[in-house]
């Protein structure tokens, strides 16, 4: 027994250094790991990655945030749309046959990867002209690039359409137990025009907060197995440190880089696992 | 928001929440390894057949038992409750700051929080 639980710690630390790094909580690799290789029952492999979800949130979100890196204004605007979506998810876990659920997310994060190609060569994205809603919020901020090595101003554009993926994020979260951070950078990324590094650290500071929305209720339902729960949040703690501290002094577009073969890999396996090809 | 204003608004609002988001980890850590360590020194978890406390009830039972799986759930709910505190901490300090639209939005998300919360119990 002693030997899975260290199996599941190793999953873990590797799952939250790329999940810090990448802005994510790294249920997204948890998740199938543990129920393809570890076999963890799906219902308690989704309780601990929400926990972990939440660890990795925090651990690195205290770095971003004292770096003064993570946008909190724009984090706690976008997480309205994001807990209310989790709420909206929790109910719908009854409605919605799973397998539609992977196939949408596939779906999606193979678009988002295709933009994301395109954008590549973007290490700053281009200055904005920012719609009525995001000025009247003053969605704007500015932080020190260390890699770059200069101070960037930036200004959001694009709330209502960044509100809404935020809020299909939470409901996503809730669903299946992830942290979706995934979709709130793209959101940032993509529809705010948010520097890359902004998007990460503030989607750090909001999985946390999105996750606590259904771990409510997956702790209440004895999903959250402390077997299971307890390697996966030391291991995702121990990666995550790591995780900022290497996301600091590497460019954004190495980070996109390192996303895209990411992104690929959890497309294609929730697109397969949506069709039935996938157990 | 004037130009000063905001920037005393982020030098308070980021540091106590770096501080409370460490805390928070830091202490369910010590707690999730306190007990995963009294269950190394036990031999057990405190529960047969891989059983474990999933209502705040229970965990307290099995804290006064001295459970190590108790000792490990309670470690994991501070865990959880971190987030709802980075929310109270945002909305206290906007409100301080006298941002009365974002410490609006954090009561709200904290609003939908405890509504979480509740339907969790219920179902639960």
């Amino acid at each position: 027994m002693a030997l899975h639980e260290l199996l599941i710690l190793a999953t873990a630390v590797i799952a939250g250094l790329l999940g810090s790094m990448l802005g994510m909580g790294g249920g997204t690799f948890l998740v199938p790991i543990m129920t393809l290789f570890l076999g963890v029952p799906i219902r308690l492999a989704i309780g601990a990655s929400i926990v972990s979800v939440i660890a990795t949130s925090s651990a690195s979100a205290a770095k971003f945030v004292k770096a003064r890196i993570t946008n909190i204004r724009i984090g706690i605007m976008l997480e309205t749309g994001a807990t209310l979506g989790a709420l909206s998810g929790a109910y719908l876990v009854g409605i919605l046959h799973p397998s539609v659920l992977f196939l949408i997310f596939g779906i999606v994060l193979l678009i988002s990867t295709y933009q994301l190609i395109l954008r590549r060569s973007l290490e700053l994205p281009e200055p904005v002209t920012q719609d009525s809603i995001s000025k009247r919020l003053c969605l704007s901020g500015s932080y020190y690039d260390t890699r770059l090595g200069f101070q960037v101003d930036y200004r959001a554009t694009g709330a209502y359409k960044g509100w809404l993926v935020l809020y299909v994020a939470g409901a996503l979260s809730a669903l299946l137990g992830i942290g979706a951070g995934l979709f709130k950078v793209l959101g940032m990324d993509i529809f705010m025009k948010l520097p890359m590094k902004v998007s990460t650290a503030t989607s750090n500071f909001m999985i946390g907060i999105t996750a606590a929305a259904s771990a409510g209720l997956y702790f209440a339902r004895g999903d959250i197995d402390p077997a299971v729960a307890a390697p996966t949040a030391l291991g995702v703690l121990m990666g995550a440190s790591v995780g900022p501290w290497l996301t600091g002094r590497m460019k954004s577009t190495t980070i996109r880089t390192l996303f895209i073969p990411v992104l690929v890999y959890v497309g294609v396996t929730m697109m397969l696992k949506g069709m039935g090809v996938l157990h | 928001m004037s130009g000063d204003d905001t920037r005393l608004a982020a030098n308070d609002l980021e540091r106590w929440l770096a501080i409370l988001l460490r805390l928070g980890v830091l202490s369910s850590a010590a707690v999730i390894l306190t007990g995963v360590a009294m269950s190394i020194w036990i031999g057990n978890t405190g529960y047969a057949d891989g059983g474990f406390p999933h209502s705040l009830i229970a965990v307290f039972n099995g804290l006064m038992e001295f459970k190590p799986f108790a000792v490990v759930m309670l470690g994991l709910f501070i865990l959880i409750m971190t987030p709802v505190f980075q929310v109270v901490t945002c909305a206290a300090i906007f409100w301080r700051l006298n941002d009365r639209p974002y410490a609006l939005l954090a009561l709200f998300i904290l609003a939908i929080l405890m509504i979480s919360f509740t339907l969790g119990k219920a179902s639960g």
